[in-house]
């Protein structure tokens, strides 16, 4: 699995990228396209659609590439731009009078449903996670998607919601805490 | 589906991975973290994604910058010149001997060998100033007649009265 260059290293890479090095640029897609797609998966539960959500927000940072000025912000600005465009993707599809699913945006449990994912683990309690995703507020969806599939940093998650560290930390706790109360209630009811 | 990594890079982020929960948060919440986190791991990646992405956005990044043209033959010299240190150090003893021989041609021709005529300019100036008829304002500034300024005016157009008188002999 590809991890991320360090800080200097991605600005430099960042730096040849934007001189035109095809070289560096391969590098900044490897480190960050699987991270990217998982977040967009897990927010829409659409494989294809996270895919072409993917190469479109690339296709953004490539264009404004020799532009970037953020040092040391790049993550943060790459994962809202890749939010941004599922938010407006689901827009506009609203305005095209094709309701989106409500499971397609319960993150994992959107993710549950695609039959194609052959090697996913199938384990009681990862269904039983599943099903308390889509139970949680999409704010709260949001905030754990994040965390667990952009991989960011409580600092840089703050950095990109354009909320304080704090606020960050106080919600990720309200959503676990959710979390695990529909857990409990499901497991009861079961 | 299988993950596939196409360009694996050499190097791994210090920080890679999620930041550790804080301290406050609660034994239950760091396990159920810790499940989430098995879960997003799990998750697959579609074969030669990044293949796929590269390949739809290459295409925007911006081009090489070419490398500067050969200029005229003067500047193509000149950088050759400048680029040898052997060159430079010549150039720079050339200069200096130059400068010598400017001073010293200076030194030796020395102050006051020569006298330049004066401008024409000076002497029209100078014929006016004789020229200018006294009328009764110079009581107005008779007080002032003492003063050093005047007194040294006074005496540079006696030195021009001079220089005319030497230039109509």
């Amino acid at each position: 699995m590809p991890s991320s260059p360090d800080k200097d290293t991605l600005q430099e890479t960042l730096q040849q990228a934007a001189a035109g090095d095809e070289h560096a640029w391969r590098l900044i897609v490897s480190s960050y396209s699987r991270r990217v797609f998982g977040l967009i998966r897990a927010q829409c539960g659409n494989a294809d659609l996270a895919e072409e959500i993917t190469q479109s927000t690339f296709c953004t940072i490539v264009s404004k590439i020799d532009s970037y000025s953020e040092l040391g912000r790049f993550e943060p600005w790459l994962f809202r731009i890749a939010m941004n465009r599922l938010r407006d993707e689901m827009r506009r599809r609203q305005r095209q009078a094709r309701p989106v699913e409500h499971t397609a945006l319960t993150g994992l449990a959107g993710a549950a449903r695609e039959d194609e994912h052959a090697n996913r683990i199938d384990k009681p309690e990862s269904d039983a996670l599943r099903r308390a995703m889509a139970q949680l507020s999409e704010a709260d969806q949001k905030i754990i998607h994040l965390r667990h599939f952009s991989e960011l940093s409580f600092k840089q998650i703050a950095e990109l919601l354009e909320q304080p560290l704090g606020t960050v930390l106080a919600r990720q706790h309200r959503a676990l805490k959710k979390l695990r109360e529909i857990m409990g209630s499901n497991a009861d009811d079961e | 589906m299988t993950v596939r990594d196409e360009h694996p890079p050499s190097y791994r982020f210090p920080d890679q991975g999620r930041d550790p929960l804080p301290a406050d948060f609660e034994p239950e919440l760091r396990d159920l973290d810790a499940l989430l986190a098995e879960q997003a791991r799990r998750e697959p990646v579609p074969d030669r994604l990044a293949d796929r992405v590269f390949e739809a956005s290459v295409g925007g990044l911006p081009r090489r910058k070419p490398l500067p043209a050969a200029g005229p033959a003067a500047v193509g010299w000149i950088q050759i010149l400048l680029s040898s240190q052997a060159w430079r150090g010549r150039l720079a003893m050339a200069a200096s001997l130059g400068l010598v021989f400017i001073l010293a041609g200076l030194f030796m021709r020395g102050p006051g060998k020569t006298i330049d005529p004066p401008p024409e300019r000076s002497i029209v100036l100078a014929a006016w100033l004789t020229e200018v008829p006294s009328d009764g304002d110079d009581d107005e500034v008779a007080h002032l007649l003492d003063t050093a300024a005047l007194s040294s005016f006074d005496e540079l157009t006696g030195e021009l009265d001079e220089i005319i008188a030497e230039f109509d002999m």
